[in-house]
């Protein structure tokens, strides 16, 4: 089974690309790929609770993301020094991540066979 | 070991705390400039340093450190590596 | 060795395109395969048979078309990200009674599967961002 991994670095509104690579990762694991996604940097705003882009007449990145383990995309990780750095609550985060320090990232990394950035 | 493609002093900021020992960086675009500017990235001595020689000239840059590429040779680092991951920041 | 190649930078607002052009020449040059060339986010616009660039600059669009030509590589542009910024095939501007198609010869508006299906076949993926 081959693993693709999504890593998301920057904040959910900046533009349509978020939305558009939780596409590409419930395809890939629409047609069995092993998918994880990663947040890093700025990108840990995507886990925020209560996102609402109504007033935006866009979708609600963080409902998409709470699709995603019914797509069998079942790991989530976010970046731990960058969820301290955005003075996150971890435990408040949804979906709730599995916090990883850089080197476990980098493990993370050496896995995968294909990986994608948004 | 992956392949690292830097495309920005960002990038290389985001890229270099998440190497591994065998890992390889190459940068392009903006990237380059991290060859130039010490201050800029100055973590770039810990890591396996490519530099895209068509960015560099285009930049009108030329002394650099780390060693000078071209597409075939990034077309051969890709083959030696996996996964590729752009670093874009 | 086979790869699929994304491309995520908008033609003109990027050198994403440029640089994804140089890549695919030299990969095919070293015997290398490209199974597709995957046109994602903003890179749709690559796709686009309305864009009129200086004529001291590359025609972006033409110099995908001669790549494809001259090696049979498949340029697909994603279906839900290229409708929604106006590229649009015969069938899709008949679909949607638009006035006139405005994708280029010889891009194909696919799905997002067909990303994914070059990636399954492919030993390495690489993503040119904006």
């Amino acid at each position: 089974m081959k693993k693709m991994l999504v890593i998301f670095s920057t904040p959910p509104y900046q533009n349509s690309h978020t939305v558009e690579m939780l596409e590409a990762a419930m395809v890939g694991a629409v047609f069995d790929f092993q998918v994880s996604l990663l947040f890093r940097d700025q990108g840990v705003w995507c886990l925020q609770n209560e996102q609402n882009a109504v007033s935006l007449g866009r979708r609600t990145v963080g409902k998409v993301l709470q699709a995603m383990p019914a797509y069998d995309v079942s790991a989530i990780y976010a970046c731990a020094p960058s969820v301290n750095a955005a003075h996150l609550d971890p435990s408040r985060l949804k979906p709730l991540p599995q916090l990883l320090e850089h080197s476990a990232q980098a493990i993370l990394l050496a896995e995968q066979h294909f990986v994608l950035s948004a | 070991m992956a392949l690292h493609l830097v495309y920005s002093i960002r990038g290389f900021s985001a890229c270099h705390p998440r190497l591994q020992q065998e890992d390889v960086v190459v940068l392009l675009a903006d990237g380059v400039y991290c060859a130039v500017n010490p201050t800029a990235a100055d973590n770039t001595q810990n890591a396996d340093l490519r530099v895209m020689t068509d960015d560099l000239e285009i930049r009108g840059l030329t002394t650099v450190s780390g060693k000078r590429i071209d597409y075939p040779d990034l077309v051969e680092l890709c083959t030696q590596h996996t996964p590729i991951i752009s670093w874009n920041d | 060795m086979k790869f699929t190649i994304a491309v995520h930078g908008a033609p003109y607002g990027s050198f994403a395109n440029e640089r994804a052009l140089k890549f695919c020449q030299a990969c095919v040059a070293s015997g290398h395969e490209i199974v597709r060339v995957f046109f994602y986010h903003e890179a749709v616009l690559s796709g686009l048979n309305s864009t009129v660039p200086p004529q001291d600059e590359i025609d972006v669009t033409q110099a995908w078309a001669d790549f494809a030509d001259t090696h049979q590589t498949e340029l697909a542009v994603c279906i839900a990200n290229g409708i929604k910024r106006g590229v649009l095939s015969d069938t899709e501007q008949a679909r949607y009674d638009k006035p006139s198609p405005t994708l280029a010869q010889p891009f194909e508006l696919v799905g997002l599967g067909q990303l994914i299906d070059a990636m399954a076949s492919s030993d390495r993926y690489v993503e040119f961002p904006a």
